[in-house]
């Protein structure tokens, strides 16, 4: 049993054995030596290029070391290959950084995917490369060769987490079905966002703070759906709405109908609204910015006894 | 020879072609220069699309090459020859008219090296004075022509040479005569007076001359030279005669390597070579064939590249290397 799950399983992320020319891959480089710089190709189940000199850059080299190092990914582009015997030639000066960025993307997508079914091989105790490939042919590859794309599979794999219907046409047994779905579920499913709006409700008017916390509460009656509504004090006259969803259009849909709530129940009573920032996702930076703000605004607000400042300076 | 008559398809066809190439040029061409031009045959016949590959079977056909002949100047020639043509800015996607590109260079790198001796000749004469009694050590042709240059400059030449003999069953294509021999036959053919010496007289001899001139097998990084067995001892005593030491050598002998002691050596002296077998040593102790010679025995080297001081090769060799 043991000896079962030593066996590392790898397979290439496509079709082809080989890349073809002009395509972007990414590389791990092994060793540099004088003519160039061995490199293994991540996606083609770690088959070995060189990058030369030559092709390192367009300009003239200073240090090596800032443009190839040991052990360092690099999307480089496949200017020869030699399927026969197996020769890659590679080329980093004729990739631009823009295709590189946009190699990144297609990247993470094909290695998540080589993720979710090394997954599904665990799962199902292949024994061998031979299997998982198969598993491969069965699922990812037919999707890339009916959409023509490589890494076109993602897509597909992330809305199957929402229909699993849409895995019908792959004609999977019932255990690799579930094994698949399992695991693209696992790995695909959509996180919940957060979504923040910040406002500025005023009202000098004889009810003042009454008015204030009547429409803020018709804000928070708006929707008593789940996840609820959230209605946080960041620093008079400066409230916070949060929510969190899976579906980003349906959060921002219900903070901005709370606040037309809160606007016209303010207005009634004769004071003033005005919208600071839009609805728009929270990342955890927003979030510790906002925290900082906040203790910032309590220091700023303190009450401080008109004394206490003179009687240092004296 | 010209590059345009001769393909070498296979590895033997190159391995054939360099020996072929070693017995009819032995006079004319150095050992290095034959290899490069093996490579440059090798590189026409090779049918490799991709870059990467024809690099690796250079790579092998070099090792080839020194396998048959052992010599440390067919290494650094072969080295120095692949980094230049791979330094070349390729942007063609084709590897045919990269290969091309290449071979060009190739034959551009050949050129230049095969001048070698001539620019050495130029730019040592002076060094020659009228009247000068020169010690050298063995055969070598960077040597033998910078002393023809200097009869030819009508000066006064007399050398003494060494006749170096090499520890017999070396296999080696010139085992047959002492290299000391044949430099004496050449010399007198020009003109040179000249007389053969044992190279256990070399202590006797160095008050009798002014300098002493050598050639190299290989130079290393920290300009010590590498050379036929002998040298470091005739290196050794002309330093304790205040005799200058000069090393006339070619810039393509430059090789990355950095010995601390004879022993760093034993890669290019083949195990067990030449052991005197009718002495009947009871000692393992072999006879190499080349020993290493310090950098603080030699006065100056002449090289193409100039006439450097022992320190200044690495810097030389850097540039050359990179």
């Amino acid at each position: 049993m043991a000896a079962s799950f030593s066996v590392k399983l790898n397979c290439r992320y496509y079709q082809s054995r080989f890349p073809q020319l002009d395509e972007i891959v990414m590389v791990n480089v092994n060793r540099i030596q004088d003519m160039g710089a061995y490199c293994t190709l991540l996606e083609y189940n770690d088959i070995e290029g060189m990058i030369l000199m030559s092709e390192v850059s367009r300009r003239r080299i200073r240090s090596l070391n800032k443009h190839l190092r040991v052990g360092r990914n690099e999307c480089v582009a496949v200017i020869r290959v030699d399927e026969v015997k197996g020769y890659i030639d590679l080329s980093k000066k004729r990739v631009s950084t823009e295709e590189a960025e946009k190699f990144q993307e297609r990247f993470i997508k094909s290695k998540t995917i080589n993720q979710i079914l090394r997954h599904v091989a665990d799962t199902l105790k292949f024994q061998s490369n031979e299997e998982f490939e198969e598993l491969y042919q069965n699922t990812a590859w037919a999707i890339d060769v009916s959409k023509d794309k490589k890494g076109a599979c993602y897509d597909i794999f992330k809305k199957a987490a929402i229909e699993p219907s849409i895995l019908n046409p792959l004609n999977l047994d019932e255990n690799t079905r579930d094994a698949l779905l399992n695991s693209i579920r696992r790995r695909l499913a959509h996180q919940p966002v957060k979504l923040r709006a910040t406002f500025e409700l005023n009202c000098y008017s004889y009810e003042g703070i009454e008015a204030i916390k009547h429409a803020l509460r018709a804000g928070l009656m708006y929707s008593t759906g789940d996840p609820p509504l959230q209605i946080n004090l960041i620093a008079p006259p400066e409230y916070i709405m949060t929510t969190t969803t899976l579906d980003q259009n349906e959060g921002v849909a219900k903070l901005l109908g709370a606040l037309a709530v809160i606007k016209q129940s303010i207005e009634e009573k004769h004071g003033s609204y005005n919208i600071l920032v839009e609805p728009k996702i929270a990342t955890e930076l927003d979030d510790m910015e906002l925290e900082n703000e906040m203790k910032h605004r309590e220091l700023a607000n303190r009450e401080v006894d008109g004394d206490d400042s003179n009687s240092e300076n004296d | 020879m010209e590059f345009s008559d001769k393909i070498c398809y296979t590895r033997e066809d190159g391995v054939a072609t360099f020996r072929q190439q070693l017995a009819d040029e032995e006079e004319t061409t150095p050992r290095a220069l034959c290899a490069v031009k093996t490579l440059i045959f090798f590189l026409k016949g090779s049918k490799d699309p991709t870059i990467s590959q024809i690099l690796e079977s250079l790579l092998e056909m070099q090792k080839l090459m020194e396998g048959a002949t052992n010599s440390i100047s067919v290494t650094s020639g072969c080295e120095i020859f692949r980094r230049f043509i791979t330094l070349v800015s390729m942007d063609a996607l084709d590897a045919e008219e990269c290969r091309a590109k290449m071979i060009h260079r190739g034959i551009v790198f050949y050129k230049r090296c095969s001048e070698a001796q001539n620019i050495i000749s130029k730019l040592a004469l002076p060094f020659i004075r009228d009247e000068v009694r020169i010690l050298t050590h063995s055969y070598s042709r960077v040597v033998y022509s910078l002393i023809s240059a200097a009869t030819q400059a009508r000066k006064r030449v007399r050398v003494i040479v060494t006749r170096a003999e090499k520890a017999p069953d070396t296999g080696d294509d010139t085992t047959s005569v002492a290299r000391g021999e044949k430099m004496v036959e050449m010399l007198k053919k020009i003109g040179v007076p000249c007389a053969l010496i044992l190279d256990s007289a070399v202590g006797y001899t160095m008050d009798k001359v002014d300098l002493v001139l050598v050639g190299a097998e290989g130079v290393v990084e920290n300009g010590g030279i590498i050379n036929q067995i002998g040298s470091y001892q005739v290196a050794v005593l002309a330093k304790a005669c205040n005799k200058p030491l000069y090393a006339a050598v070619e810039c393509y002998k430059f090789i990355r390597m950095y010995p601390l002691k004879q022993d760093d050596l034993s890669d290019l002296n083949p195990s067990g070579a030449g052991t005197l077998e009718k002495n009947n040593s009871t000692l393992p102790v072999s006879n190499p064939w080349v020993d290493y010679t310090p950098p603080s025995y030699i006065s100056l080297l002449f090289t193409d590249l100039g006439i450097l001081t022992p320190s200044a090769v690495s810097d030389e060799l850097i540039k050359l290397y990179s």
